[in-house]
């Protein structure tokens, strides 16, 4: 598959460069490797201060690393001229979905990236309404965005990155400011984006039972990856992961106390097996 | 009480109005407070009047609110009529007691100024009532554009606008959280003099504006991250095209100007 963006071996720190009599160096993210490819669900996990959102906004120029390198589609970071153009590629999602949204009109703000790019308004047209309609925002394209609710004006912030049509969509932590019903819609949107576009997400949250969803997790402590891999063999590592101040999915804490063989995520995948084991 | 202040009025329709290029119509309205100031004579003013009112018609937007447009400068009108009344010393005297002097021009004045502000104020009402403020910030940088030396600056500023008309909504609800909060750790805000009642205010303007720069940092991320890049190579969905409904705007504001040129030359200045 192709690799739409890499990091490698990247080091960022938030301290002055000119620091140095300080001794060491703390650094935000260290020694980070990782891979995305075309088609990618990718959960990055960790406490606050792990460098979970450091490593968001590595990822499309926003921070540029201090060592190593960040690129998207073979083009560095680091090359200015081409900021642009890694941005088109890798879209970005913030937690308030109040401070994205830039228009006092639904379509306008999601049309502002596409309007940015300097495309043709027929193009644009073309490209909100698909947007619009691929998170279910279709209807409400008229209205203000301060009139909807918090999950509403994700999926509008969600649409405004998805008409530049990237190729990865970072989201950090998205579904934070959200009650229960937003963060629904969120996830779902999300996993259609991924399942049915084809679009390589890297989804960051403290939540477990959203990580639970991604295909691989990626749990960070102090910087550094901890953890890397698919979900069920990621939790079963409990201790660890309490250690950095994490908890694993309720359904995989019960059945691993009670000793059910398997590796288990879901809700449902737990009452099988202890139904299973009751048998 | 802070939420009945709304800037930029829009009451939402689909009429002759409502659907003009908002470029046409900001021009026009414009060259409607112009002319309003030069009529002389109340034939010129009575025109401009019934013009007035056929364009109220035709937007769509009840009376009632029209006219609740003209109550926030009901002191202004006052003043200046009174003013006018006792200053202006010209034509046939009326009244001549001690001090007070007020004579036929005074009051011709008067009641021209009242006309005259009242038609301005419902003139620009009636653009803010049929044009989104969006609409009015996009037609604002599109008229300027040709001036391509300060295009750039143009549009920072219909960029500036349209932020600002996005957050006062948020900013308001920002507001309420905080008074609120404010209230339930003891802070009295409704009760002592204008002074103390200001001062009240301060634990509530401080965390508003610390918020406040908080979200622009976001919001200039958020930007930044959607590939702005100020107005070099931006392009926009909605083309603004002036359509038959322009022309037809055009054409009336320019008979009532041809009209009130005319009434002018005809008839005796009162003013």
């Amino acid at each position: 598959m192709e690799s739409i963006l890499k990091f490698d071996d990247v080091y960022f720190s938030y301290d002055e460069e000119t620091d140095e009599t300080q001794g060491e160096v703390h650094w935000a993210v260290s020694a980070l490797s990782l891979e995305v490819k075309r088609g990618d669900f990718i959960a990055v996990l960790g406490h606050n201060g792990s460098g979970k959102s450091t490593l968001a906004k590595l990822s499309n120029a926003i921070l540029i690393p201090d060592k190593g390198e960040v690129t998207v589609k073979g083009i560095s970071t680091k090359d200015e001229d081409r900021t642009l153009e890694i941005r088109k590629h890798v879209g970005m999602v913030f937690q308030n979905p109040d401070n994205q949204i830039v228009a006092t009109v639904v379509e306008e703000d999601v049309a502002f990236g596409p309007e940015n790019l300097g495309l043709e308004p027929a193009e644009i047209r073309e490209r909100v309404d698909d947007a619009l309609k691929a998170v279910g925002m279709y209807e409400f394209r008229e209205n203000e965005p301060h009139n909807l609710s918090g999950g509403q004006k994700q999926r509008v912030a969600i649409a405004g990155i998805l008409a530049m049509r990237p190729e990865c969509i970072v989201l950090d932590e998205s579904t934070a400011m959200l009650d229960p019903k937003g963060r629904r819609e969120v996830l779902e949107t999300v996993r259609k984006l991924h399942d049915e576009f084809g679009m390589a997400v890297v989804f960051i949250t403290h939540y477990m039972d959203e990580a639970a969803m991604a295909d691989r997790v990626i749990v960070m402590e102090q910087g550094k990856v901890l953890f890397d891999g698919a979900p069920c063999d990621v939790f079963q590592n409990v201790d660890e992961l309490r250690r950095v101040g994490l908890d694993v999915p309720q359904a995989t804490e019960l059945a691993l106390s009670l000793g059910l063989p398997g590796k288990i995520l879901t809700l449902s995948e737990c009452t099988d097996a202890i139904v299973d084991s009751l048998k | 009480m802070i939420k009945d202040i709304t800037i930029g009025q829009y009451f939402p329709g689909n009429s002759v109005i409502h659907r003009m290029d908002p470029r046409m119509k900001l021009v026009l309205t414009i060259v409607y407070i112009v002319i309003i100031f030069l009529c002389k004579n109340f034939w010129a003013l009575g025109l401009m009047l019934l013009s007035l009112v056929v364009m109220c018609a035709l937007s769509g937007v009840p009376a009632k609110v029209i006219l609740k447009s003209i109550k926030p400068i009901a002191i202004i009108i006052t003043f200046t009529a009174i003013l006018n009344i006792f200053y202006v010393r010209t034509g046939e005297p009326l009244l001549d007691w001690h001090f007070i002097h007020i004579t036929t021009g005074g009051v011709f004045t008067a009641v021209f100024m009242i006309i005259r502000i009242c038609a301005l104020v419902v003139a620009s009402s009636l653009l803010t009532y049929t044009t989104s403020p969006t609409q009015i910030t996009d037609g604002i940088e599109r008229l300027f554009s040709p001036l391509k030396f300060m295009r750039g600056g143009v549009h920072t500023l219909a960029m500036m606008m349209t932020i600002a008309l996005r957050f006062i909504p948020t900013l308001i609800d920002e507001f309420e959280k905080i008074t609120n909060a404010q209230k339930a750790r003891g802070a009295d805000l409704e009760t002592g003099n204008l002074v103390e009642r200001a001062k009240a205010l301060i634990p509530v303007l401080v965390p508003l504006f610390i918020t406040s720069f908080r979200r622009a940092y976001e919001l200039a991320f958020a930007m930044e991250c959607r590939c702005y890049h100020g107005a070099e190579g931006r392009t926009r969905m909605k083309i603004m095209k002036y359509s038959k409904l322009d022309a037809f705007g055009f054409l009336f504001i320019l008979f009532a100007t041809g009209g009130v040129i005319a009434l002018n030359m005809f008839f005796r200045h009162v003013v």
